[in-house]
């Protein structure tokens, strides 16, 4: 597998007029192509000002980043972004909802119209396409908002506790439909999260991050990924172990 | 619609028991404006009250009556509705586009965030007689006094609203590739249409206070100037004239704008 996205010493420090505070301190990682990673620590450690530093959104105070060799910030839609709320716009229909990225990027071709109904068809949305987002469920919702995403066929995504404002029902059935698009569409992708269980059973790898300044702690490798139920690698030994070990990993950075 | 067959009988129960409730409610709001106005008349025909002072609802009808037969009605009307209308008109859009612009560029929000509250808190009505130096005395002043009392509410009610904005909407365009008129077009203004309706629901009413006060202070025509000439000449009946007119015409400019509310809202599906 390559390399698709590279961080090499990444800081960053935030300024307000009292203080200078070290958000991130040398963080350095990688992700390859169709690999999935999560990043867990502490609350408040810096998860989704990492984030944002990958999104091209925020600069960093020193470090590169590159995607497929090129500074991130020259590569723009190739990076896909989800939030915590799908952050739908209430005011225009599924179809117009998912068209939006290709409105921006003066991209509404045919090939790219295809590609989009395809999208909705595959994933079930087709139907509903001309319905507006407070008629969906929310895990319907959801499922809007990543093929949004994945209309511009970003390279990586990128997914800010995406599941967190579901309720417990939803929140299964939404982990699953995106862990499977996201595994069929081959995206490589990274995922901020404080729930571990959602961490371990999506991911091939686990980042821990430390509390601020925050500094990559460990790492862990999986291959659950291959088990295609989610509720069926939760029930593995290696899951229990994983789990278990960034337990003890987030155990020691709160003293 | 359901058929009304198919429902149980306690929704059937609960259905008349709200249409009873509702025919009250009307029932009650035409009681009180048939009592009070019968009570009025009553007291104003046995001499019990002053109809000099207090003048009557039949009197009232009459001088709208001759109002109409001498024609001066409609030019009246016009005169306030076209100060009104203009007036907020020229406010709503003129106090739309300074909301962009301050939206657009934090640094001039925040230069001129201090004059905005000044101007915010002062009384505009203060300006009046360096307004009608300024303009002339005639209806360009009363415009513009209108304008003046009309925009500011409409300058702080916008600008809230687009700040307003969820910041990870912002931060989904951004990632896209969005340019900062893209922002504003796709999703700060139909983001904020909604707060505009009704920001338009408030300004409609600051506008004819505008045009009145205006009208009071230097004019030659208009309800304002009716009301004014009436008190002066002690023709109660004129002035009370005047107002009911006044009150019906902004009622019906009020709903107007309640439609395109419910326009607005009917299209976006909610």
């Amino acid at each position: 597998m390559s390399q698709i996205l590279k961080l090499q010493d990444i800081s960053l420090n935030y300024h307000t007029l009292k203080d200078e505070t070290k958000a991130i301190e040398n963080i350095s990682m990688h992700l390859d192509t169709k690999e999935f990673i999560s990043i867990v620590g502490p609350s408040g450690c810096g998860k989704t000002t990492l984030l944002s530093i990958i999104a091209g959104i925020l600069k960093p105070s020193t470090g590169t980043i590159t995607l497929n060799g090129k500074p991130v910030h020259e590569a723009k839609n190739k990076i896909g972004y989800m939030f915590q709320r799908d952050q739908l716009f209430e005011w225009r229909t599924v179809l117009q909802n998912v068209k939006l990225g290709l409105e921006i990027t003066h991209n509404k071709d045919p090939e790219n119209q295809k590609y989009l109904e395809e999208l909705l068809e595959k994933y079930g949305l087709y139907d509903f396409r001309n319905k507006y987002p407070h008629h969906l469920s929310g895990g319907m919702r959801q499922r809007v908002a990543l093929i949004r995403t994945l209309v511009l066929r970003p390279e990586i995504l990128l997914l800010d506790e995406p599941f967190g404002a579901l309720d417990y029902q939803t929140r299964k059935t939404v982990i699953q439909d995106v862990s499977s698009i996201i595994t069929r569409e081959e995206k490589a992708s990274i995922l901020v999260t404080h729930d571990l269980s959602e961490a371990v059973s999506l991911s091939d790898r686990i980042i821990v991050l430390s509390k601020r300044p925050s500094v990559v702690k460990a790492e862990f490798k999986t291959n659950l990924r291959k088990i295609p139920l989610i509720e069926d690698r939760k029930r593995t030994d290696e899951y229990k172990e994983i789990v278990d070990k960034i337990w003890k990993e987030l155990g020691t950075s709160e003293k | 619609m359901k058929n009304k067959v198919n429902y149980s009988k306690e929704h059937l129960r609960y259905l008349a028991r709200n249409k009873r409730k509702r025919i009250t409610i009307l029932c009650s709001q035409l009681g009180i404006l048939i009592v009070f106005l019968s009570l009025w008349e009553i007291l104003a025909q046995c001499g019990a009250i002053n109809t000099l002072i207090m003048s009557s609802p039949s009197r009232i009808l009459s001088t709208i009556g001759d109002l109409y037969q001498s024609g001066d009605l409609f030019y009246h009307i016009g005169i306030t509705l076209y100060e009104t209308v203009l007036g907020f008109a020229i406010a709503t859009i003129l106090g739309c586009l300074i909301a962009i612009i301050l939206w657009w560029s934090e640094t001039l929000r925040k230069i001129l965030d201090p004059y905005i509250v000044v101007l915010n808190s002062l009384p505009k009505i203060a300006l009046g007689p360096i307004i009608i130096i300024w303009f002339g005395a005639g209806m360009q002043s009363i415009i513009v006094i209108c304008v003046l009392i009309t925009i500011i509410i409409t300058i702080i009610s916008m600008l809230n609203a687009f700040r307003e904005c969820d910041k990870e909407k912002i931060l989904l365009m951004t990632s896209m590739g969005a340019n900062k008129f893209q922002i504003l077009t796709k999703l700060i203004l139909p983001y904020s249409l909604p707060q505009f309706v009704s920001v338009l629901k408030i300004s409609v009413g600051m506008s004819w206070v505008g045009s009145i006060i205006g009208e009071y202070l230097v004019s030659s025509a208009g309800l304002g100037y009716l009301i004014v000439y009436g008190s002066q000449v002690f023709k109660l009946d004129l002035v009370m004239a005047s107002t009911l007119i006044l009150c019906i015409l902004a009622s019906i400019m009020y709903f107007a704008v309640a439609l395109v509310e419910k326009y607005v809202n009917k299209k976006r599906g909610l």
